[in-house]
């Protein structure tokens, strides 16, 4: 079923996007996996099977919070939302990204 | 507090998780669902691609639950239950254990409780590890403090912030009611700031002022109803006026309390450096180690040793921690009996792994069910150590609960002196520590019972795997433990016993005992005064036949003693450094209690130009071999000046031997002085009547009025109750180390016969051949206790050799020889009845129901 060109999303960076994702509003766990897909030009894929465990961990965590609701359809979905905390966390993950990007891009640059 | 959080799930919201796990799974595939039909799938294929992408839905639901509970406490608590199901299944087991667990454990706890409390909490003062009892001695003999030696040591010892010397006396009460009797501690030096204490009300006593007195909470709670104008009010105290300048917080049980608390008397502020009788006590100054302080005690001691060397040749001193000084006595025997308890408890839990390793085998299809269907060997040794772990900590609850009656008992048969004993209480350091040894002696007990064989090798029918030396190994560790708990009994009993069959040489029946004393500063005249108006007193009382003065009674100890020179005579080094009792007595007291002069007469107190004396056959013996000491000269002024002639006392007569110390072995050497040439204010007295002392009572009480109405009478009683109240440490150590090496040893048997009686139980079908086959039943029953003998012997054999460096330890006298063979003889007796009882049931194994068996 996977498509050569598509990327399952690295270990630890789940995490981030689920953040950055629930950045722009509460969502229900499908619509998450969505926006990334889609938002990533379905260059990301999301393990589906990895996303509800990661989810949970991080409520427990305290970074993001649920709430059971009615979707627009009329159906009852659990919405995730980011808390004080999780903002808190995005902006750090983010930062560490950002390092870890560049850190890669000099080591692949130098090696060119 | 994630944990909190998924804790409190587990427990109380685990249905509610998983459903709400599944839910959401659901909407996520019905979303997926639609979205694919939208795009054009057929619905079936639609839902298929939906499932595909999600993978298992089970493995999901499970890592999602997983994020949210605790997996492993519920399968904790799944295995738990499993294991509680099989315990309740054998509740003859289940029984056992948690009962013997139950009273090893609570046994070790409330002992444990007391070890605590008395050697290991710290004193209640601020940084209570500064603090050091000075400890002096002569020619390594312990010496008391002198008041201008304190003052050297204070200015001497940089190590030291403070230093002060205490000592206790009684005074009486008067003027506020009857005549009472209290006890005041006196100091020299800053002992306020020394001990990091104050008065809660008021002030401190100034030093040197005789004046004044600091009362001490209980005192002034119990008897001046807490009063806060007490201050600046008087009390009148043996004859003298004190006013109250303060009132200190409530003690918190350390040691034996002081109702009030003064200075020294000021006759004592004077440079004689005669009298040894302080307590000393500093605090280290902070970062100064032990060490440090006891090297500059070592440099000081020298130094005083040269520059005194009529008072003080041969010093030396050292520090140890208060505590440590506080509890020396009480330390070896706590110590002791915990050990003991411990090897009990080690002896219970070996029982109770041999159990749960026959219930292991007997379990060896159902674990191989559980194995097939996927459990692992890990699974399989967390639901066995479960199932241990559950019966010791169910053990431990009822141990605590025994524990709690314990402590109380403990309190009750242990010596009251020991320090802070009554403060001993069932607190959450020895909850925790009943919890520790419970799940100590469960994972022990379990992971002893697992060692006879991987579970999952069982299945395979492999016997061999099993390892069937394991139980008899366990018997014989039991035997070994049991063995030198039952020596170490034997050799105290034995030492009991030998102290109490050695004839006190008098007759203890018929005498009456009494005892008053009189504050340290008290002068010799006043002393000899009521001493001699209280023998003439009692003297008179109708039916009395005899009357004595005498410093210590009988077993309760010596009280002052000296180094000894012979006139005319160069001593062996061993002799002259000797410390010798000298005793005080009246002439009547020997004669009252029937104790026979063995040579000579008696002293007389009133003679002319010399001072006489009386020896007992121990000082006869070691000073003149072979010799008639009646006429010779001794004395005991050492200290005196050079070329100044010592006073001597001429010997007129040699006394039977009489024992200080209940367990002593042999006399200590005494000589025995009038009453009138000595200063003892503590005096005791013994009186004769003609039938039941007791009926004396009421008189010797009327009499003392005479004598003097405002001296309270202590401890008037029969004079066997107080021997036999000295003796009672003894006989109370004795009794609970006998108790625990009994109960080892009843664990043992129990042991071996359920090893044997197991193994009757297997072979039966074999021996039933061997009977049908003509074999003797007397030669089933022989060899069933052949092999406990057997291991038994081995036991005893290893247990023996130890013994005997374990004995060495505990009492350094005499070789263990008795005690050993006692162990022995006891041990093999009782091994004999449990293997004779299974041997019997084997020999009776009906042949024919034998064969049929299976």
């Amino acid at each position: 079923m996977r498509s050569g060109s598509r990327q399952d999303i690295l270990q630890g960076t789940l995490t981030l996007l689920v953040l950055q994702t629930l950045g722009s509003g509460e969502k229900h766990g499908y619509a998450i996996a969505q926006t990334i897909e889609q938002v990533s030009k379905e260059l990301l894929r999301v393990e589906e099977g990895s996303l509800y465990p990661a989810l949970h961990r991080m409520e427990q965590d305290g970074v993001i919070q649920s709430e059971w609701k009615l979707t627009e359809t009329n159906r009852r979905a659990r919405f995730y939302s980011l808390t004080s905390e999780g903002r808190a966390r995005l902006k750090q993950e983010t930062e560490n990204w950002e390092r870890l990007k560049a850190g890669v891009g000099l080591v692949l640059g130098w090696a060119q | 507090m994630a944990w909190l959080n998924r804790l409190k799930n587990t427990l109380l919201r685990r249905d509610v998780i998983g459903q709400e796990a599944d839910d959401e799974i659901a909407f996520h595939l019905e979303e997926r669902t639609r979205e694919n039909v939208a795009r054009g799938m057929t619905p079936t294929d639609a839902r298929r691609e939906a499932q595909l992408r999600f993978g298992s839905r089970a493995r999901l639901r499970e890592e999602t639950r997983e994020a949210d509970t605790l997996l492993w406490l519920e399968a904790l608590t799944r295995d738990s239950r499993l294991a509680l199901r099989g315990l309740v299944h054998r509740p003859g087991l289940a029984l056992t254990a948690v009962l013997s667990l139950g009273l090893g454990i609570g046994a070790t706890s409330a002992i444990f409780s007391v070890v605590d409390t008395v050697l290991l909490k710290p004193l209640p003062y601020p940084e209570p590890e500064q603090l050091v009892s000075i400890q002096e001695s002569i020619l390594g003999q312990a010496l008391g403090g002198n008041p201008a030696r304190l003052a050297d040591w204070q200015r001497q010892l940089p190590a030291l912030s403070g230093l002060v010397g205490l000592y206790g006396e009684g005074v009486v009460l008067t003027g506020r009611g009857e005549p009472r009797r209290l006890t005041v501690r006196r100091s020299i030096g800053p002992v306020f700031a020394v001990l990091g204490i104050a008065p809660r009300l008021g002030r401190p006593y100034a030093e040197w002022n005789e004046s004044e007195v600091v009362l001490s909470h209980e005192f002034w709670q119990t008897h001046l109803g807490g009063d806060r104008s007490i201050l600046g009010k008087t009390l009148n105290l043996s004859q003298k006026t004190y006013t109250v300048v303060g009132v200190m917080p409530p003690s918190s049980g350390e040691g034996p309390q002081a109702d009030l608390f003064a200075s020294a008397n000021v006759s004592f502020n004077s440079p004689d450096r005669t009298g040894n009788w302080l307590d000393l006590v500093g605090r280290r100054q902070p970062g100064e180690s032990l060490e440090r302080l006891n090297t500059q005690l070592a440099t000081v001691a020298a130094r005083l040793s040269a520059q005194y060397p009529a008072t003080e040749s041969g010093l030396s001193a050292r520090a140890i921690p208060l505590l440590d000084a506080d509890t020396a006595d009480a330390r070896r025997p706590l110590w002791l009996l915990l050990a003991t308890i411990s090897a009990v408890l080690l002896v219970v839990c070996a029982n109770i792994a041999s159990l749960l390793l026959v219930r292991a085998g007997e379990r060896q299809h159902e674990f191989a069910v559980r194995a097939a269907l996927g459990a692992g060997w890990a699974n399989l040794l967390r639901l066995q150590l479960l199932e241990s772990l559950w019966l010791s900590l169910t053990g431990g609850g009822l141990g605590l609960l025994i524990a709690y009656w314990g402590v109380d008992l403990l309190k009750y048969i242990l010596p009251p002196d020991l320090p802070r004993i009554e403060t001993v209480s069932l607190d959450t350091r020895v909850a925790s520590f009943a919890l520790i040894l419970a799940l100590v002696a469960g994972l022990f007990c379990g992971l002893l019972a697992s060692l006879g064989g991987n579970p999952l090798h069982l299945r395979d029918g492999a016997r061999s795997t099993r390892r069937t030396w394991l139980r008899p190994a366990f018997v014989v560790v039991q035997v070994v433990l049991s063995t030198l708990l039952l020596a170490g009994a034997a050799r105290f009993t034995e030492s009991l016993i030998a102290s109490i069959r050695t004839p006190l040489g008098f007759q203890a029946e018929g005498l009456l005992a009494m005892s008053y004393s009189f504050p340290w500063d008290t002068d010799q005249k006043k002393l000899n005064e009521t001493y001699q108006a209280t023998l003439d007193q009692l003297a008179a009382i109708p039916g009395v036949r005899g009357v004595g003065f005498v410093d210590q009674l009988p077993l309760r100890g010596g009280t002052q003693s000296g180094q000894v020179e012979v006139a005319g005579r160069e001593l062996a080094p061993i002799l002259r450094n000797l410390p010798i009792s000298q005793r005080s007595i009246s002439d009547a007291y020997f004669t009252t209690l029937g104790l026979p002069l063995l040579a000579g007469r008696m002293f007389r107190p009133h003679a002319t130009g010399v001072m006489e004396c009386v020896i007992n056959a121990t000082f006869a013996k070691l000073y003149f071999p072979g010799e008639d000491p009646v006429g010779r000269r001794i004395t005991f002024d050492t200290k005196r000046q050079p070329g100044e002639a010592p006073r001597w006392l001429t010997i007129t007569g040699v006394v039977t031997d009489l024992r200080q110390e209940p367990r002593q072995a042999r006399a200590a050497a005494e000589a025995f002085m009038p009453f009138t040439r000595q200063y003892w204010p503590l005096a005791k007295f013994v009186v004769r009547g003609s039938g039941d002392p007791a009926s004396l009572m009421a008189a010797v009480r009327q009499r003392m009025l005479a004598v003097d109405p405002n001296l309270p009478i202590e401890a008037l009683r029969p004079l066997s109750d107080d021997l036999r109240e000295a003796a009672s440490d003894t006989r109370t150590l004795t009794g609970l180390l006998s108790g625990f090496a009994l109960t080892a040893l009843l664990v043992a048997a129990i042991g071996l016969y359920g090893l044997l009686a197991g193994e009757v139980t297997t072979r039966q079908r074999e021996i039933g051949i061997r009977l049908a086959l003509g074999a003797e039943p007397q030669a089933v029953l022989r060899s069933i206790i052949r092999r406990g003998m057997a291991l038994v012997t081995v036991g005893l054999a290893v247990g023996l050799v130890l013994c005997y460096p374990a004995l060495q330890l505990l009492t350094s006298q005499d070789s263990p020889m008795t005690a050993g063979a006692l162990a022995a003889a006891l041990m093999l007796m009782v091994a004999f009845v449990s293997s004779a009882i299974p041997g019997r049931r084997a020999a009776r194994v009906d042949p024919a129901i034998a064969l049929r068996h299976e």
